[in-house]
């Protein structure tokens, strides 16, 4: 590393450090709004900011977020077939016992 | 062409039994998969659906049609399934202990375990669903009728506010504390199975 590219690097880190910084717990807060792209612009800025310096909030993020699409994929169980006829034998039954004269 | 919903509506508080039967058929399997989602448990989901359609007819007269006809399926679902939980007891355990955990700095106070891969491939698709299907069902119910429906029903937050009639800032604080309960569990197995980044 040169020196110009050493003093950048110190220059660069002094103006993070005026910046607000984030802490671990305002990062985890703050993930599912980031996420949703509804962060205001400086917020997301300093979250992205605080996860270039901090390797577990980058990997809470990739676990946080490969489990809301794990979710997400979980297969759904179809209604079988011989349910959706007793329910519409046990509504037939039940309305024509509260309503005699329907056509049910 | 199929009429709307709000049509078929108008029909049933006419007096028309094939709309109701025709409304049915279009909601009953999201209905059965919302209350299956919620219950765990298949007789139950059936029990549920037959106080669900039952209400729908029941009630149709009182729908004024100021929410979407889905919207009050989907609120007459998750509190006929909510009732059906209880009557279980207080099986819900706490989900704090899967929260992630801060030092007084606000810095992570475990180590942060990098599930998503690992020499040993564990958390293999049925294996994680089996977990996650697990952690979900643990959830308490609040948690769980909101993760069900924006993740696994595919509602917006707005949609899911509308349906469990909390604010949408309710519904999303719910729906993070819920899926950060749901990365503990899996980081918490993935760590006692020994899969390391």
């Amino acid at each position: 590393m040169t020196l110009s590219e050493r003093v950048m690097r110190w220059v660069r880190k002094l103006f993070r450090g005026n910046a607000k910084m984030l802490t671990c717990q305002e990062q985890v807060e703050l993930l599912a709004d980031y996420l949703d792209g509804i962060l205001h612009h400086e917020t997301a800025s300093a979250l992205e900011r605080h996860m270039e310096g901090c390797p577990e909030c980058l990997t809470f993020m990739k676990t946080y977020k490969a489990t809301s699409a794990w979710v997400r994929e979980i297969a759904c169980e179809e209604m079988p077939e011989e349910l959706k006829t007793r329910l519409a034998s046990f509504l037939k039954a039940k309305i024509l016992q509260e309503h005699p004269g329907g056509d049910h | 062409m199929s009429l709307s919903d709000q049509e078929l509506v108008e029909q049933i508080k006419a007096g028309d039994d094939a709309a109701f039967k025709a409304l049915l058929g279009r909601y009953q399997e999201r209905a059965y998969r919302l209350a299956l989602s919620l219950t765990k448990n298949p007789a139950d989901a059936e029990e549920v659906l037959q106080d669900v359609f039952l209400t729908v007819y029941r009630k149709i007269a009182s729908f004024e049609g100021r929410s979407a006809f889905s919207t009050w399926l989907y609120r007459i679902t998750v509190n006929t399934a909510l009732m059906k939980l209880r009557g279980r007891g207080p099986a819900q355990e706490s989900i704090d202990e899967y929260l992630p955990q801060f030092t007084k700095d606000g810095r992570h106070a475990r180590m942060v375990v990098d599930f998503t891969h690992g020499p040993e491939k564990l958390l293999l698709l049925k294996e994680r669903e089996q977990i996650l299907r697990e952690a979900i069902e643990a959830l308490p119910p609040d948690y769980k009728v909101v993760l069900v429906l924006r993740d696994l029903e595919g509602l917006s937050n707005e949609e899911v506010a509308e349906v469990v009639g909390a604010s949408v800032l309710a519904v999303k604080a719910r729906l993070h504390r819920a899926r950060l309960a749901l990365r503990g569990r899996l980081e918490r197995y993935a760590t006692a199975s020994g899969v390391r980044p």
